[in-house]
């Protein structure tokens, strides 16, 4: 079982974004859902090795998918995450 | 897509109608961020389509949208239509940033007396959108809550999602210049954003909830002050 850590940015600012949701997906279906911490961060706990996918949303923010593959010897598994606000 | 391209071949499309013919627009970009990038490119497609109309087209474009400009260019009755693609408040228009101040502000809407104008632009039809009708704006069509304004990337491949929102952005436009009223572009846009949150719903692309989400929400917040069937 591996952890899934992550950190989602702003691309424009560089700055995290806090309290944003993030969903975890496995074969197209949603496996566990969680959201950022104010700086930025999320994790994915006691995941299984296999091919996922982490989604990013927010409504003023351009969704993000990005796979992520967690192999058997992994403990945990780092990503960043890169989202742009969409608003006018 | 062979076949596409050969079917294309020879094909006529009509002249423009050119109601509008020797009219004055200004269309007003601003940009320095992904969303103002998106809406400047509305712009731009916006001043091919008017001028092919006859309308002659002046522009403020990134870092020219600033108010000191903008004062420059609106004489009175010398401008029919602003478009206006780019950040907003309700009670202001923000411009190109970093700057000292506003593009314009609501203490500054008898500027747009005499005009009709379409602001893509989050939120500025709550206050300055009246104000401005008030000041003798003949319409201001715009938005009363956020704008969204997706940006596509290579993980939706299977629709642009984009230029999908960037057509809805212009439509509005359009429609006044095809001579119909202000009413009628308010109801096109809606139905238009309906129609691709429904084609998304149907055909489940990528991300497509999130996406009719978007586009039925810049629907239900389109509307406009000053008389339904004002027209250019």
């Amino acid at each position: 079982m591996a952890t899934i850590k992550g950190k989602v940015i702003d691309s424009e600012t560089g700055l995290p974004i806090p309290f944003i949701a993030v969903d975890l997906y496995r074969r197209a279906a949603k496996i566990d859902d969680t959201h950022t911490d104010k700086k930025g961060e999320f994790h994915f706990y006691d995941v299984e090795p296999g091919e996922y996918v982490v989604a990013v949303l927010s409504p003023i923010h351009n969704p993000v998918r990005q796979k992520v593959i967690v192999e058997p010897d992994d403990e945990e598994v780092e990503l960043e995450i890169k989202t742009v606000k969409i608003i006018l | 897509m062979a076949v596409a391209v050969e079917e294309l071949q020879g094909l006529q499309f009509p002249q423009p109608l050119q109601l509008q013919k020797g009219k004055t627009a200004l269309l007003i970009a601003p940009y320095f961020d992904r969303a103002t990038s998106v809406a400047s490119i509305a712009e731009r497609a916006l001043i091919d389509y008017l001028q092919a109309e006859g309308m002659n087209v002046l522009t403020l474009e990134g870092a020219e949208a600033t108010y000191d400009n903008l004062v420059k260019v609106l004489k009175p009755g010398f401008v029919e239509l602003i478009v206006y693609c780019g950040h907003g408040m309700n009670d202001a228009w923000v411009g190109q940033q970093p700057a000292p101040r506003m593009l314009l502000t609501a203490e500054e809407a008898e500027l747009l007396h005499g005009t009709i104008v379409v602001a893509i632009a989050c939120n500025s039809l709550n206050y300055l959108g009246n104000i401005s009708v008030a000041k003798k704006a003949k319409a201001y069509l715009g938005f009363l809550d956020l704008v969204l304004c997706p940006v596509t990337d290579h993980l939706m491949a299977d629709r642009n999602y984009q230029a999908d929102f960037i057509r809805t952005f212009m439509h509005p436009v359009i429609t006044l210049v095809q001579g119909r009223t202000v009413n009628d572009a308010v109801e096109e846009f809606r139905d238009l954003c309906y129609y691709y949150a429904d084609l998304y719903a149907e055909k489940g692309y990528v991300l497509w909830e999130f996406h009719s989400f978007a586009m039925q929400h810049n629907a239900n917040n389109f509307s406009y002050a000053g008389a339904p069937d004002v027209v250019l």
